[in-house]
């Protein structure tokens, strides 16, 4: 079966960006078609998680909760209080399903770059963060037109509390802030993070391997490098779970800016 | 993160403008320094006018 | 006679000394604000302003570190 590397003990060292390129599962092989890897398997996976978790969990709701209808209803209660509540205020419940969603969806992806066997997070591909920054970004922008109107959103948004002189210095800021910076580095930073993480491990495991080909002696540094890997693995599931939790907050954060009603 | 966004905003654009007017008058980097200084103010004074009292 | 030799990227060896200042700056700004919560919790909600204006100012310094080190390779 065909692991994402090939046999450990004769992968490249040092790992690089080529190692994040999936052989092709269907058509088997190919060179040219790459449209169903690992990777879209693990999206569809994750999905289809998410759907039939939340879907069982309420097949025939108690008062009482019984244990899944409790894991399921926290995991809601969670993002709806602490991240809609907290930052949009009492209009936010009408956006506490999508941000569950995108909160559980960041998550079981990014935890599939840590589960072994897997560990192949598809949030590391900048693809999948693009197009979710792009749904918050477009998110954003709607409701602040909807609710403000077009013309007083973008005024709303863009010309700052100043006197009218300086307004010439501010506004290019203003905008470059608020329209360019947001989405690309909500994307930038969930696909940085899971970026780097993975690197990481792979270059530590790929180490040890590449210590022990290299020089027999060098065998306890390499169980040492083994040993920071596994410590660097728990360093990456509190990542995992921080940046899921940032993605959402700063969603949340941008369409309460949005519908702000300051001066 | 607003504050460091408008900061990079700040020098990123202006830096820009600083970086194009060099180019087109052809002196080495001082109107990118310029406008650098001056979009760090513009950042300085939109992060104290939003999120300061 | 060449007694030292600085040769490869002078930016990053700018950019590293410049770093220093600003990053005692916002450990101290952060600092006092932890502190003065501590002391005093019903004042964190009075003194979160100025930990944003401290932060911007101090960061500034550092920002245009970086900048000033790719604007300038070797040359000005």
């Amino acid at each position: 079966m065909v692991i994402g590397q090939s046999t450990v003990l004769a992968a490249a060292f040092p790992p690089s960006v080529e190692d994040f390129y999936l052989p092709s599962i269907l058509p088997w092989g190919e060179h040219d078609n790459y449209w169903f890897t690992k990777v879209t398997l693990l999206i569809w996976v994750a999905v289809a998680a998410i759907i039939i978790f939340f879907l069982v969990s309420y097949r025939k709701p108690k008062l009482v909760p019984t244990k899944k209808q409790w894991l399921a209803e926290s995991a809601y209660g969670f993002v709806r209080n602490n991240i809609a509540v907290d930052m949009i205020g009492p209009a936010g419940v009408r956006f506490a399903p999508y941000l569950t969603t995108l909160f559980l969806f960041i998550l079981v992806n990014n935890f599939f770059g840590i589960v072994p066997l897997i560990q192949m997070s598809p949030m590391s591909h900048i693809a999948f963060p693009a197009v979710l920054a792009v749904i918050s970004y477009v998110m954003f922008i709607y409701v602040g037109m909807r609710h403000h109107g077009p013309i007083k959103y973008f005024k709303h948004a863009l010309i700052p509390p100043a006197p009218w002189f300086i307004l010439p210095l501010l506004i290019p800021i203003e905008f470059f802030s608020n329209f360019l910076v947001r989405p690309f580095s909500l994307a930038v930073r969930l696909f940085a993070n899971m970026f780097a993480g993975h690197m990481l491990l792979l270059v530590f495991t790929l180490g040890g391997f590449a210590m022990i080909n290299a020089n027999v002696l060098l065998a306890p540094i390499s169980v040492l490098s083994w040993l920071l890997t596994i410590a660097l693995t728990m360093l990456e599931f509190l990542v995992i779970c921080l940046q899921a939790y940032v993605f959402t907050v700063l969603t949340a954060s941008y369409v309460q800016g949005a519908l702000a009603d300051e001066h | 993160m607003t504050a460091v966004s408008y900061l990079i905003a700040g020098i990123l654009v202006w830096g820009g403008i600083g970086w194009l007017v060099d180019h087109f008058v052809g002196t080495k980097g001082i109107f990118a320094g310029i406008g650098s200084v001056l979009g760090v103010a513009g950042g300085v004074y939109l992060i104290v006018r939003r999120l300061g009292a | 006679m060449l007694l030292a030799d600085v040769v490869g990227s002078t930016a990053a060896i700018g950019y590293g000394l410049a770093a220093i200042g600003p990053g005692i700056g916002v450990g101290l700004v952060f600092s006092a604000y932890i502190q003065s919560t501590a002391r005093q919790p019903e004042s964190s909600r009075l003194t979160l302003p100025y930990v944003w204006i401290g932060f911007a100012v101090i960061e500034a310094l550092a920002l245009l570190g970086i900048a000033f080190g790719f604007i300038w390779q070797g040359q000005l």
